[in-house]
């Protein structure tokens, strides 16, 4: 219940702080970068997998917040809004860094089912010993998780951060990018089994 | 999934992978479920999906340094100054 009050509260506060930035008021829009910049880069580090790039992400996001903020009209959650003008920027971060190169297909057989047998035909599902309390999460596991995860392709790798990291509901996620539901869950499911196929030799160690 | 068939493997994986974090009761679930116990496959990959889950969860990411708070506002307002002229 105590939530819910804060909840409501915090809503009310970010539409008045909007209302009167609207009008042109600095003090009110540089409360709202205070407030909503560690959310910002945060969720751009996470998915550009770059500090300087999130920096710059974080830049070109209040930027534009404070270019469309005319067009937010209060139907959506601002953090909503927001998260989508940040995936905006990143994706333009990428077209500019040709990130996408690098990227690997998730259409190719490397995680792909046997739709006739039925059997999971590479994922080669072994029993694993590690779990989550016997992994130390140590500079190799770091670099194997930062290595795979950048391999994933941006359209993906961002409903992964959003539902699983962030943990954001499909149907937020789905408000965020702007897709259907059924889209998301099938993007997720895609980026759960890359991961799980880049990193499945580390995780049976 | 079709709701009287029992699940084969990459039903349930793709089943999984879609609705692993969701608190689901149907009967889909529970077949789901059944299947599990018995296939040490499907276990294995619901294992390694949760355990990626939760390494993602507890990687180590940047802070913003808050001594340069000011620095980084004024940077924002000045592009925004720039975009007016």
């Amino acid at each position: 219940m105590a939530a819910k009050v804060r909840q409501i509260r915090n809503v009310q506060e970010d539409l008045e702080l909007i209302r009167t930035a609207k009008q042109g008021d600095e003090q009110s829009f540089t409360k709202i970068v205070k407030k909503y910049e560690p959310l910002v880069f945060s969720f751009a580090y996470k998915v550009c997998r770059d500090r300087e790039k999130a920096e710059e992400t974080l830049q070109d996001t209040f930027v534009n917040v404070y270019r469309k903020l005319h067009q937010f009209d209060g139907k959506a959650k601002f953090s909503t809004w927001l998260y989508s003008i940040v995936v905006n920027n990143c994706k333009m971060k990428r077209r500019k860094t040709k990130l996408a190169q690098a990227s690997h297909s998730l259409d190719g057989s490397e995680i792909s089912l046997d739709h006739h047998t039925g059997e999971i035909r590479t994922l080669e599902l072994q029993s694993h010993r590690a779990s989550p309390l016997e992994l130390v999460m140590d500079d190799e596991l770091q670099r194997r998780l930062d290595e795979a995860i950048r391999k994933l392709p941006l359209e993906y790798r961002v409903v992964f951060v959003l539902r699983d990291i962030e943990g954001k509901s499909s149907e937020e996620t789905a408000k965020i990018l702007k897709l259907s539901v059924p889209a998301v869950k099938s993007r997720l499911r895609r980026a759960r089994l890359f991961l799980r196929e880049q990193l499945k030799d580390y995780l049976e160690v | 999934m079709k709701k009287e068939q029992t699940p084969c493997c990459k039903q349930v994986a793709d089943y999984l992978c879609t609705h692993l974090d969701e608190k689901l009761n149907s009967r889909n679930c529970k077949k789901v479920r059944e299947h599990i116990e018995t296939c040490s496959n499907c276990a294995s990959l619901l294992r390694s999906l949760k355990i990626i889950i939760t390494l993602y969860q507890q990687e180590p990411y940047p802070e913003l340094s808050s001594s340069e708070q000011d620095k980084r506002i004024q940077k924002v307002l000045e592009c925004i100054q720039g975009m007016k002229k």
